[in-house]
């Protein structure tokens, strides 16, 4: 599975806290890498500057038995959340950033991939046209954007990587 | 002198005028697809119904204090909206709608009036005509008699005129205006002030003219300006002409396949293109977009939208339908489970200044026609009345509306009947 994401480090939760982001989404992160043999569980936070986007984000994943909203200003979950970004073992705890040269994880494969799917899509760019995915995280899911002339799609990145 | 006249809890008082039952009780409008609470009588706002809450968060609260809940009837409001607007009218042709249930009234030819009494009158007048409550605030500037209607709201409601035209009725209202509550400040602005002290719409008089400029552009020194009773925003009698015009609609259930989907863009283009009409606009793009809802996190998600380029700018519904239907076809993708659908048209110029094509081979004066005896007939007999062959009846894609009320004032069948003995 494509993940761009970083770990959640105690920095990175100083970073949201400073910057007003006190609300946290957790939900369950559907990934598996050789090198994370034996990690239990993967969940992704998301940031949040208000509890009503955080609340609209918990709304949509309701069938996820593991999905839960923290409140930095209340105690019990503050600590919660320092708990969660000490790499707490047993658990891979991922942010709602992408990490640092994140591009370069996407392989050849992908690429192809991408390819494959904008041929799906009956779009027909020549030689001297650039389409620029653009990644972004929408309610703990990887989305893509793709634009090409004035057309425009945007889809779970999932869809792509799910290509034959 | 202006005068903000604004109709309180808008849709709220429609649905009122027409079932008299739901006096007193708490009462709820909701969105398009029922999907939030929009509109608030004063018992629903006691019991911490709040602007735009979804309904599946209060539904306890509706069960417990029986909460009366109607779906949004637009085409009564705008009728009702359009008779208060004509009572106003008839007092002083100087008028700005600002939106459906508040207007600026200029009162600069009434010097020699008392306007707290005239502004009585309106709102006697219009409650006995139309049965809609309303507000009046009166005050040197648009910013101050948008401050004095709130003030009439909160401070008293039973006179429901507050008239600003003394230092110590400007200060009064000044006193008790947070900054938060000022037209044109947000929420940005709001906390800029409040770090810096000032939390009432009296200290902001105090601040340096340069810090204003400085932290808050020309828009903070405009809105200083208004505060001080100096008219900085223009008044607006027409409005301005549309550079687009966007129709689009959640759907009321889940729609995968094309055919509904198509019917529902081609429901959505002629609206456009009548609205095109009403304008005397013709449009250059037409933007098609679809969509499935994000917030569903299980499903399958797409969003697709295209822009065509027309050969030649149009308000022809046929024409723009045609062109609509294309842009689906490249876009359309099927396995998803649709929401929404919605059609733009851009890039819009009056109809007499058309640049015409030349290898353009529409018959245009028909078409013209076509559309002008369309909107005759429509305008009679109701909206969609004559319609498409592929815009259908939308069964499928309609908007969930299962507590719409009659438009008892704009459809012989939903005329209430009263019964004397």
């Amino acid at each position: 599975m494509f993940n761009p994401f970083c770990i959640l480090t105690p920095e990175l939760l100083e970073a949201f806290i400073q910057n007003g982001k006190k609300y946290f989404v957790r939900q369950q992160y559907g990934y598996s890498g050789k090198a994370d043999e034996g990690m239990e569980r993967h969940f992704i936070f998301t940031h949040y500057p208000n509890i009503a986007s955080a609340m609209d984000h918990f709304g949509t994943i309701e069938n996820d038995l593991f999905r839960y909203v923290y409140d930095w200003n209340n105690e019990a979950h503050r600590k919660r959340l320092v708990i969660a970004a000490g790499k707490p073992e047993g658990f891979k705890i991922w942010a709602g950033v992408f990490q640092k040269n994140w591009e370069r994880l996407i392989t050849r494969e992908l690429e192809e991939k991408i390819r494959k799917y904008i041929k799906s899509m009956g779009w027909q760019p020549s030689r001297n046209d650039i389409i620029n995915p653009k990644y972004y995280l929408y309610y703990g899911h990887l989305y893509v954007e793709l634009k090409f002339k004035k057309k425009i799609v945007r889809i779970k990145f999932e869809e792509i990587e799910n290509i034959a | 002198m202006i005068a903000l006249i604004d109709c309180n809890n808008f849709y709220c008082s429609c649905e009122r005028v027409f079932d008299p039952g739901l006096k007193g009780k708490p009462l709820i409008v909701l969105s398009n697809n029922d999907g939030c609470a929009i509109s608030r009588s004063d018992e629903a706002k006691e019991l911490g119904i709040t602007m735009a809450m979804p309904v599946f968060m209060i539904e306890d609260l509706i069960k417990k204090h029986n909460v009366q809940v109607r779906s949004s009837n637009y085409t009564l409001y705008g009728d009702m909206s359009e008779r208060v607007m004509s009572i106003i009218k008839s007092y002083t042709a100087k008028i700005e709608v600002y939106s459906i249930d508040e207007l600026f009234v200029d009162f600069s030819g009434f010097n020699h009036h008392d306007l707290a009494r005239l502004g009585s009158r309106i709102r006697k007048e219009v409650s006995l005509c139309t049965g809609i409550p309303v507000c009046v605030g009166i005050a040197q500037t648009k910013t101050l008699a948008k401050m004095a209607n709130r003030y009439a709201k909160k401070k008293s409601a039973n006179v429901g005129v507050y008239c600003a035209n003394t230092d110590h009725s400007i200060m009064q209202m000044l006193q008790h205006t947070q900054v938060d509550e000022i037209w044109g400040i947000g929420s940005q602005y709001a906390k800029l002030l409040i770090e810096n002290g000032y939390k009432t719409a009296s200290d902001l008089l105090a601040i340096p003219e340069e810090w204003v400029r400085k932290n808050m552009s020309v828009v903070g020194q405009r809105l200083l300006a208004e505060l001080k009773g100096t008219s900085c925003i223009k008044w607006e009698e027409a409005p301005p002409p549309k550079k687009n015009i966007c129709t689009s609609r959640s759907f009321g259930q889940y729609i995968s396949d094309k055919r509904t989907i198509e019917q529902a863009i081609a429901a959505h283009t002629s609206a456009c293109g009548s609205k095109l009409r009403e304008e005397s606009s013709c449009a250059r793009k037409i933007h098609v977009f679809i969509q499935t809802n994000p917030h569903r996190g299980t499903d399958k998600q797409y969003f697709s939208s295209v822009t065509l380029q027309l050969p030649v700018a149009t308000n022809s519904s046929r024409e723009l339908i045609r062109y609509a239907m294309k842009a689906l076809r490249i876009i359309f993708k099927s396995g998803y489970n649709y929401q929404k659908a919605g059609v733009i048209v851009l890039d819009l110029i009056r109809q007499n200044v058309i640049q015409a094509g030349l290898f353009d081979n529409e018959d245009r004066v028909k078409d013209k026609a076509i559309m002008s005896s369309l909107d005759s007939v429509n305008k009679v007999f109701g909206k969609d009345f004559v319609r498409f062959g592929t815009h259908d009846y939308g069964r499928k894609w309609k908007l969930k509306a299962e507590q719409l009320s009659p438009c008892y004032s704009t459809c012989f069948q939903d005329i209430p009947r009263a019964k004397a003995k």
